[in-house]
């Protein structure tokens, strides 16, 4: 045993560093993944499902992460109809951002997630809307 | 009793010797003058005796038993090295009372005083008690030293050269202190006092004489004989003298006679029949010899509790920063310079960006597309650079507090916790020190530019992650302090370390996803960066940042806990490498 | 001048060498005596019944009784020159004989010879040279001249002496008269006071005067008469003699026969010897003398002429068979032909080798040839007969018949592209016309034949391009009256109604070729979807067009993803699927941004989605 004047770092503490390495990554990681995903325990919207039949797919709810292309529409009291582009994919799709988010600044560019309903005769309206 | 068993010490190779079997003894009450010529292993002797350096054979042996298995107590052992153990910007009260505080527990602050003095007043320091550490002279310097090691009342108390550089005043003052401090006297027990020397003047006021020659001992003995065993006329020539015969010839000769030297510490007849030859001072008595009682040291010695030693620490280190013009000033220059550089930039605060519409015919589309790509690109090259700038100048910043800190005084440290301080206490006292400049550091930074240049965004968010940024590379650089073995060597790693900060943060260029996802974790600049454009998340400015570049923005509480991980890693590595010693 | 006196006379000559001319093998004529005679009679105003031929040496053009003929372009020149060119030359013995009596002949008639002797020898060869064939038997009719003149000149004498007798008794009936007239007593004078009667007084006694020599004078008259007539007589008979000789000269002279007209002229001065060398012809001829020569014709003239003329076949000859070493047969075959029309019967044209003579036929056949081509307008021919020449003959100007060739296609030409652009415009009028001059200028021209096969095949073709317009009118066949428009606009052109008709569907098709074109421009591009697209705008409007429909298939299939895309998207909005068939829309506008019909479809759901926008 090394005298204390002469003493190192014990092999323990190597160890323990590794451990603490691997839970500070393993954190983050969790961490990443809650943070990125808000929407994580919804399901992705099947996106060729719902172009092929629109109709099978009503009342439920997904989510999607987008960006947004073009404003189509705009209603004081009914909403916002927006195309957007689904991230990774060459899909577009509209939706409809309902008059309370109104307050919302959305433009040609941004990336939101979106917590989307399929609606009546297919029309995809947002419950949630955050920012990327 | 200190005995040495047959020490050896290689420095890299075997066949380095610096120490080549050692054996000797030393009691209590016994001050010992180690000398040899320049390189012959005194220090290094000292130094496995301390336990500084580890034998590659042979053990150091107290009062019978193996300090390799059970090392003295830092109380115990007493170690003036050879360079300062003092801050210049403390005076000598402040020096010992810090000492005291930090070696000795349970003292209260009556008691401390009064200990305080009369150490002050063994050493002789009292006259100039509240005089700075820096316009001492060396002899004080090396009272100073003594008083120090005396704060906890070693009873191994080892020297090194404490004497050099002194005049024959200061030196012969040095000695007789010496000589006072291995006499027991008073509440003082006797001590066994190894004092490496060049000086051969004062060698008679030495109980014994331990000479060294290429890593051998040659000769252990009275100091009377000393001159007869050598064969010399004055001691002086002693040096000289040893270059007749080889270390080995010299060390085979010991060998032979090295028992009846020994015996003569017990044997006073023939200690007198060979001073009759040449008078001999300080010839023992005609007993048999035997050690002189020893006072046992009262058993209960309290070493400082752990939150004591942190405070007088941090108390210690704020007191010397104020003291330090240089650096306050420096510190102030940072502070209120930095953030001045960043709003220069955006002094007028951060252009608005015009929409992009989603009708008109796509060439209008097309056009407009072009006019807000060039539009954005300079709006987010704008605020992603003075967002960035912040946090570089902050990780500057923070290796400005912190490279130097550990590394700037690891000899005092090695010594300090040599003398029993916490390695821990000390790493706390650094990051409670460096996080209160931090914080201010930080916070003024992100009020600052929020308040000047309307910085969009929660400005306690943006305070917190420059904080976290801040104290990312303040924790990095000061582990990196605790590891180099210079505070030179550390100020060029955490430069260097700044200096990629920027490259690597992938907010310039963009790195290659596989170098970008090992740099980044590491990377500081990155995620106070990232996490700074996510307080802006809700403006067009995180888009058009987001929207130009390449570097995807991570979450606020992603950076927030990658950052706190580089602090805590930081800490980590401050205290393992703390714990480690390093006396080179 | 003297060039163009020549060529007067030679012109004169030879126009009148038809009524004169002696073909080597042809028999020797009478005396045309009385034929010289009318031929000299001034009451004959004409000259052989023309105006007196001018010659222009310039054009060689002749201009004789209001008709221009070239001299080197006559036919009967022509057929007597060729026959000439084709004679072998007459280098036989029998030629060269003949040729030796002649100059036999003449050197001793020639005036340092002439003896009467010389001259009685000379007579007696000219039955000699007679015998010879080509002599045509003019030395006979020489030596007859000769001898009847001898004869004329007995006769003359006998009438003389009657004369001198009759001429006695004239001054013995004068002597008679005058004696007669001076005899008579007159009556007393009249009243000196009455002028009346004074006059009649001296007409009476004027009246008894003429009565009483009344006998003396007829007598007197009779025997002037007897005088006169045998004077007459006298020189009538000489007369006569000189006449007919004089006129025998003319006729040898007129025939180019010089070598006789030498000897003839050269026996006249032997036989007449008075001096009188004056030619007794008419007055037109006698004019013509004067104008040609500026000299009262005599025989010393025609003798004169007759050795320039013999001179200037010599040179002829020479030069002709110097431009012919040259190859310069144009002017070579010119020289010959002048020579042959001065002298055909002197021996230095006789004796021409027949290969030099062949080489001047052949190049005169083609150079007849040309001139006869471009007579008829054969330009083809002309063309190809001027590069043979030009080859042969080193100096022949290409440059008068190319001209008259390259005009004469040009304006043929200039007339066959009026002719089209009037067929092709239906103005019959003018393409007649203008046919009708091209076919003048030009008539063997071989586009001539090829643009009015066409042009008339045409009014066959208008009525067919009509019968097919209104079936293909009736089936709705606009692509095929697209296709054929030139034809059904050309053949429309007169019926309005079919026009109306005609425009209405050129309209209709041009909006869809403006659309196929427009596809394929948009498709060269690369963007087939923007080509279908504009293809399917316009199939909307004219979904029967086949060609459209083709393009459209394709088009279809290059831009398969859009039109899928866009299908999906108006089957989910007939179902009423608004949400997938406006991302369908979205998407097809997507791949095509410019695209009409998703941005329609877009709006459309849009306005479904958010009634209120």
């Amino acid at each position: 045993m090394a005298r204390r004047a002469s003493s190192s770092v014990h092999p323990i503490w190597i160890i323990a560093c590794v451990i603490l390495l691997f839970a500070a990554i393993a954190g983050g990681w969790l961490l990443y993944r809650n943070v990125s995903d808000p929407y994580r325990t919804l399901t992705p919207l099947d996106v060729p499902a719902y172009l092929e039949n629109a109709n099978s797919l009503r009342g439920n709810v997904y989510k999607i992460s987008v960006t947004v292309d073009t404003q189509l529409a705009w209603s004081p009291t009914v909403g916002r109809l927006y195309s957007v582009l689904i991230d990774g994919k060459s899909d577009v799709l509209p939706v409809l951002i309902p008059a309370r988010f109104n307050q919302l600044n959305i433009q040609k560019g941004q990336r939101y997630f979106f917590k989307i309903e399929v609606g009546d005769k297919g029309i995809l309206r947002a419950q949630d809307v955050r920012k990327v | 009793m200190l005995e040495l068993r047959n020490i050896s010490l290689t420095a890299g190779r075997a066949t380095d010797l610096l120490l080549d079997d050692i054996s000797a003894r030393f009691p209590q009450g016994h001050l010992c003058a180690v000398v040899g010529p320049s390189g012959c292993g005194k220090s290094t002797l000292l130094k496995v005796i301390a336990g500084v350096r580890q034998p590659q054979s042979g053990s150091v042996h107290w009062e019978g038993r193996d300090l390799e298995q059970h090392d003295l107590e830092p109380h115990e052992i007493g170690y003036v090295p050879q360079f300062s153990i003092a801050f210049d910007l403390l005076n000598v009260t402040e020096s010992i009372e810090t000492a005291l505080r930090l070696r000795v527990g349970g003292l209260d602050e009556s008691v401390l005083c009064e200990r305080a003095v009369e150490i002050l007043a063994d050493v002789g320091l009292s006259e100039i008690a509240d005089r700075r550490v820096r316009v001492l002279s060396g002899g004080q310097k090396r009272r100073l030293a003594l008083a120090l090691e005396m704060v906890s009342s070693p009873i191994l108390l080892l020297c090194d050269e404490v004497t050099s550089g002194l005049d024959a005043k200061a030196e012969d003052e040095i000695v007789q202190l010496l000589r006072k401090l291995a006499s027991a006297h008073e509440d003082e027990p006797a001590r066994t006092v190894l004092s490496v020397t060049h000086s051969l003047r004062h060698l008679d006021s030495h109980d014994s004489v331990a000479v060294l020659f290429e890593g051998r001992l040659i000769y252990h003995g009275a100091p009377e004989l000393l001159l007869h065993y050598f064969s010399l006329d004055k001691q002086e020539e002693l040096f000289p003298s040893l270059a007749r015969r080889s270390a080995g010839a010299w060390h085979a000769s010991w060998q032979k006679h090295r028992a009846a030297y020994q015996a003569a510490f017990v044997n006073a007849e023939q200690i007198v029949a060979r001073a009759e030859a040449e008078p001999v001072e300080n010839v023992p008595a005609e007993e048999p010899w035997k050690p002189p009682e020893i006072p046992t040291r009262p058993v209960e010695f309290m070493c400082p509790h752990f939150s004591d030693q942190f405070k007088t620490l941090l108390k210690r280190r704020w007191r010397i920063f104020f003291r330090d013009g240089g650096q306050l000033a420096l510190q102030l220059a940072l502070l209120f310079g930095f953030p001045c550089l960043v709003v220069i930039f955006a002094w007028d605060g951060l252009p608005q960006i015009q929409n992009l519409t989603s009708s008109g015919n796509v060439v209008q589309q097309l056009l407009e597309t072009a006019a807000f790509t060039l539009q954005s690109s300079r709006v987010a090259s704008l605020v992603s650079g003075l967002v960035m700038f912040q946090v570089i100048l902050l990780t500057l910043i923070g290796s400005n507090n912190a490279a130097r800190e550990i590394a700037g005084e690891r000899a005092i440290f090695e010594k300090e916790k040599f003398a029993g301080v916490r390695p821990s206490s000390y790493v706390l006292s650094k990051a409670v020190f460096l996080t209160t400049l931090v914080a201010a550091q930080s916070i003024w930074m992100a009020v600052f530019v929020n308040t000047i240049c309307r910085f969009p965004g929660d400005m306690l968010a943006q305070s917190l992650i420059l904080v976290l940024v801040n104290g990312a590379m303040t924790a990095v650089c000061l582990g990196i302090s605790s590891l180099t073995k210079s505070a030179e060597h550390a100020s060029l790693v955490c430069v260097y370390l700044v200096g990629f900060q920027l490259p690597l943060s992938g907010a310039v260029l963009a790195l290659p996803h596989v170098i970008a996802w090992f740099t980044r974790p590491f990377i500081a600049a990155y995620w106070g960066w990232s996490g700074y454009l996510q307080t802006m998340r809700d403006t067009r400015f995180y888009d058009v940042v987001q929207s130009i570049s390449q570097t995807e923005l991570s979450p606020f509480a992603l950076c927030g806990w990658v950052l706190l991980c580089h602090i805590a890693g930081g800490l980590l590595v401050a205290y393992l490498g703390a714990k480690t010693s390093r006396w080179d | 001048m003297k060039r163009c006196v020549k060529f007067s006379l030679t012109a004169g000559l030879f126009l009148a060498a038809p009524l004169f001319a002696q073909v080597p093998d042809a028999p020797a004529p009478a005396p045309p005596a009385p034929t010289a005679a009318q031929a000299s009679s001034p009451q004959q105003s004409k000259f052989l019944g023309g105006d007196v031929p001018m010659f222009n040496p310039g054009t060689e053009i002749v201009t004789w009784d209001g008709h221009n003929w070239n001299i080197n372009n006559n036919r009967l020149f022509e057929a007597r020159f060729e026959k000439y060119l084709n004679a072998p030359e007459e280098t036989t013995e029998q030629d060269k004989q003949y040729q030796a009596i002649l100059r036999t002949i003449l050197d001793k008639l020639a005036p340092e010879h002439l003896t009467t002797k010389s001259v009685d020898e000379a007579f007696r060869l000219l039955p000699r040279a007679s015998n010879f064939d080509i002599d045509a038997r003019l030395c006979d009719g020489l030596a007859d001249a000769v001898y009847s003149a001898w004869r004329a000149q007995d006769a003359s004498d006998r009438l003389a002496q009657a004369n001198d007798a009759l001429e006695q008794e004239r001054k013995a009936a004068e002597w008679n008269a005058k004696v007669t007239a001076e005899s008579g007593k007159l009556d007393a004078a009249p009243p000196a006071k009455d002028k009346d009667a004074s006059s009649e007084w001296a007409k009476e006694q004027d009246l008894k005067r003429t009565m009483r020599m009344q006998p003396y004078t007829t007598r007197l008259a009779e025997i002037l008469g007897t005088i006169k007539t045998n004077q007459a007589k006298k020189e009538l008979s000489l007369l006569q003699a000189k006449i007919e000789f004089q006129a025998l000269l003319v006729q040898l002279f007129f025939q180019r026969r010089f070598q006789h007209v030498l000897i003839g002229t050269h026996f006249y001065r032997a036989v007449f010897t008075n001096g009188d060398t004056k030619l007794e012809v008419g007055k037109d001829t006698k004019d013509m003398f004067q104008k040609s020569t500026g000299m009262p014709p005599t025989v010393g003239t025609m003798d004169a002429l007759a050795n320039e003329a013999i001179r200037d076949v010599r040179e002829g000859v020479q030069a002709f068979r110097f431009l012919l070493q040259q190859n310069e047969l144009e002017s070579a075959s010119k020289r010959l032909a002048e020579a042959f029309a001065i002298g055909e019967y002197l021996p230095e044209l006789r004796t021409l080798p027949r290969d030099e003579k062949r080489r001047v036929l052949e190049f005169s056949q083609k150079s007849y040839q040309l001139v006869s081509a471009i007579e008829v307008k054969d330009y083809a021919l002309a063309e190809k007969l001027v590069k043979e020449l030009s080859t042969t003959a080193k100096d022949f100007d290409t440059s008068k018949p190319m001209a008259a060739i390259e005009t004469a296609r040009t304006v043929s030409a200039m007339h066959l592209a009026k002719a089209r652009n009037a067929a092709v415009s239906g103005d019959k009028t003018t393409l007649e016309t203008e046919l009708k001059e091209a076919t003048e200028i030009w008539p063997r021209n071989p586009a001539l034949a090829e643009i009015s096969g066409a042009i008339f095949s045409q009014g066959d073709v208008q009525q067919k391009a009509l019968v097919d317009l209104d079936q293909l009118l009736s089936q709705h066949n606009y692509r095929q009256i697209y296709d054929d428009k030139l034809r059904f606009i050309a053949a429309s052109a007169m019926y309005p109604d079919r026009q109306e008709q005609l425009k209405k569907v050129l309209d209709q098709m041009q909006i869809i070729e403006t659309a196929i074109i427009q596809a394929g421009e948009i498709r060269k591009r690369g963007d087939y979807a923007g080509a279908w697209e504009t293809l399917e705008r316009a199939f909307k409007q004219f979904p029967d067009d086949s060609k459209l429909n083709q393009l459209r298939a394709n088009l279809t299939t290059e831009a398969a993803d859009f039109v899928r895309t866009l299908r999906t998207a108006e089957q989910l909005e007939e179902k009423d699927q608004i949400g997938s068939s406006l991302a369908w829309y979205l998407k097809a506008q997507k791949l095509y941004p410019g695209s009409e019909f998703a941005q329609d479809g877009i709006n459309r759901l849009t306005k479904k989605v958010l009634p209120e926008t």
